[in-house]
């Protein structure tokens, strides 16, 4: 149903290789030369510095996490259409996991810790590798040929690393499948869920945050989890967004579930303990927000007051 | 600073939700209940934009490929519907002279894989071509065009869910107009349709095409192929703002229909409320807009 600009990928790429030959690091060794038919064609690499040389107009995406080098190879078979495989250094596993969780749904596929996969693109994880390998189009042999190419670069990916522990403090009550995203900066939520133009939450490269869909009697609502690193970063957050989102003069104590209604007869609401704030937007009523608030607060972990992360 | 301005700085959800002129876009999106959103759209009477929307079933061959001949007759069609005229040459008449030096701005957008079709295109050129505009002085291109040296100018992008400024169609087509359009991009995208101003670009863009063939509504940054429509179309207008609040509409039930259930953009397109009451590029109210809906309607949506 639809076609990859080919020429100009390949323009790019070879504009990416001639600029970066002398210096480029060699590509890694589970990315495959040939397989099932098909051989790399062009490759290329992009860091931080020039992502945006690959991906004008949206490389903040990546750059949101600890994204540290891309490596692009476009594969060719006669007379079949091509693959693209893009193989992302994120740094460490949990952005590899948080890249791929932008867009949780998918269908379920064993490659790599963990993978998604629909028409034509799969997308996966394995230690701090986050991969995506996308056919030009989508038929029978593209599909296994695709399936192919991820498992051989999953299968030359020996480390391991485990899913952010963030999603460990989600509590399990009425959580939805396939809803959680894992995530540092304002980019990503404002993917997501846009709250506000300005930074409301505090939120930076060095803060873990989550959000996660849930199920509230008839209704839904989203749980937003952050933990800073200073109890004193994460007041300030709560403070912030009592005053600027929910409208409140009633300060409160930060451990108290704080709701209010909001636009359209939903209700949003904010607890904070120690470290760590957790906030309810689109609850059907008060009620249910505080008591997810609640629910969220008794999960997390008990930490001394200057706890180091 | 005026108060428009001021509105669109600091802002929250709930503003959005809240204040008159934003609340129209935040529904647009699919920030709104559901009474809102059952409010008939585009249907102006009186209307300060007309936008003209043409769907064809043979647009698309069976293996995905574009029919390059009917393309061209849906561009023809939608534009002998705006402007009201029954003759094809008449038409592009209306908007171009044979003096004229038009420039084609189109989306080529490699990385996301949602160029502007050369069909669409093409289906432009040939309508240049009965004014007659020579193909000498018909330039074609994403970047480089030499924007200075037209008279005219002719905005042919395609239409995408964007990562960072919630979507992409007409008005962002201009964005490489700036020497440094990352600038635009995050949290400035208000700022993004003062490009439309910039001395060599203002008051010369006659015609608004977008191609609506396989529109992309899902999330970034690159395609999932999931998320490209099977939608056949072609829009077009003279009011930017208008051909992309139609087609903001158009995004947004695009993704409610896949998921089955609201699936609102994000982040808002801060850029479309700023187009109409801080830049006055034309209209983002649907209460304005009169939509003609021409061809295939299976699907419309909008």
């Amino acid at each position: 149903m639809y076609a990859l600009t080919l020429g100009a990928l390949a323009a790019l790429l070879a504009l990416a290789l001639g600029a970066a030959s002398c210096s480029a690091p060699s590509p890694p060794p589970f990315l495959p030369t040939r397989l099932a038919g098909w051989s790399a064609a062009d490759r290329a690499t992009f860091d931080r510095s020039n992502l945006f040389q690959f991906i004008d107009g949206g490389a903040e995406v990546y750059l949101a996490y600890d994204f540290r080098r891309v490596w692009v190879s476009t594969y060719r078979r006669r007379g079949a259409p091509d693959i693209v495989a893009e193989v992302y250094d994120m740094g460490v596993g949990e952005d590899a996991y948080g890249v791929l969780s932008v867009d949780p749904t998918g269908e379920e596929t064993a490659v790599g810790s963990l993978a998604r996969y629909g028409a034509g693109l799969l997308r996966f994880c394995q230690g701090r590798w986050f991969v995506r390998v996308l056919a030009e189009r989508e038929t029978p042999q593209t599909r296994s040929a695709v399936m192919a190419i991820g498992k051989h670069i999953a299968d030359g990916i020996e480390e391991e690393a485990p899913p952010p522990d963030m999603l460990g403090l989600l509590p399990s009550q009425g959580l939805q499948p396939n809803s959680a995203t894992f995530f540092h900066t304002r980019i990503t939520l404002n993917q997501l869920y846009y709250l506000a133009d300005e930074n409301l939450l505090h939120l930076g490269p060095d803060t873990d945050a989550v959000i996660a869909d849930y199920r509230l009697g008839k209704g839904e609502a989203k749980l937003i989890m952050v933990r800073y690193l200073q109890a004193a970063r994460c007041l300030q957050a709560r403070d912030r967004f009592r005053t600027r989102y929910l409208r409140t003069k009633r300060a409160g104590s930060p451990e108290q579930a704080l709701v209010t209604k909001t636009e359209g007869g939903r209700f949003a609401g904010v607890k904070a303990r120690g470290r760590f704030l957790a906030i309810v937007v689109e609850a059907p009523d008060a009620r249910s927000a505080a008591a997810l608030l609640d629910r969220a607060a008794g999960g997390l972990p008990r930490e001394r007051r200057h706890g180091s992360r | 600073m005026d108060h428009d301005e001021h509105r669109l700085k600091g802002l929250t959800r709930r503003d959005f939700l809240r204040q008159s002129g934003l609340a129209a876009l935040a529904g647009l999106a699919g920030w709104e209940t559901l009474a809102a959103a059952q409010r008939p759209r585009f249907a102006a009477v009186r209307p300060a934009a007309t936008v003209a929307l043409v769907r064809d079933r043979g647009a698309l061959n069976a293996d995905g490929s574009i029919n390059g001949e009917v393309v061209e007759q849906m561009v023809s069609d939608a534009v002998r519907a705006l402007t009201g005229e029954r003759q094809p040459q008449a038409a592009w008449r209306r908007l171009f002279r044979e003096s004229d030096s038009v420039g084609l701005k189109f989306s080529r957008c490699g990385w996301m894989r949602v160029p502007t079709s050369q069909e669409v295109i093409d289906g432009v050129i040939a309508g240049l071509a009965m004014v007659p505009v020579p193909r000498a002085r018909v330039h074609s291109a994403d970047s480089g065009l030499p924007v200075a040296d037209c008279t005219a100018l002719v905005n042919v992008s395609s239409l995408k869910a964007h990562p960072l400024a919630g979507m992409a169609a007409a008005i962002k087509n201009y964005i490489n107009f700036h020497p440094k359009p990352d600038r635009y991009h995050g949290q400035s995208n208000a700022k993004l349709p003062e490009v439309w101003l910039r001395p060599e670009v203002k008051g010369k863009t006659r015609l608004i095409v977008l191609d609506l063939l396989t529109p992309y509504f899902g999330t970034g940054p690159q395609i999932d192929p999931r998320y490209k429509a099977d939608y056949r179309g072609v829009l077009v207008a003279t009011d930017p703002v208008a051909a992309d609040t139609v087609a903001l509409s158009l995004c947004r039930k695009l993704r409610d229909r896949y998921k089955g259930k609201p699936w609102p953009l994000s982040p808002p397109p801060l850029w479309l409320a700023a187009a109409d009451h801080q830049y006055h590029l034309g209209t983002a109210d649907p209460a304005k807009i009169r939509l003609l809906r021409l061809g295939w309607t299976e699907g419309m949506l909008v």
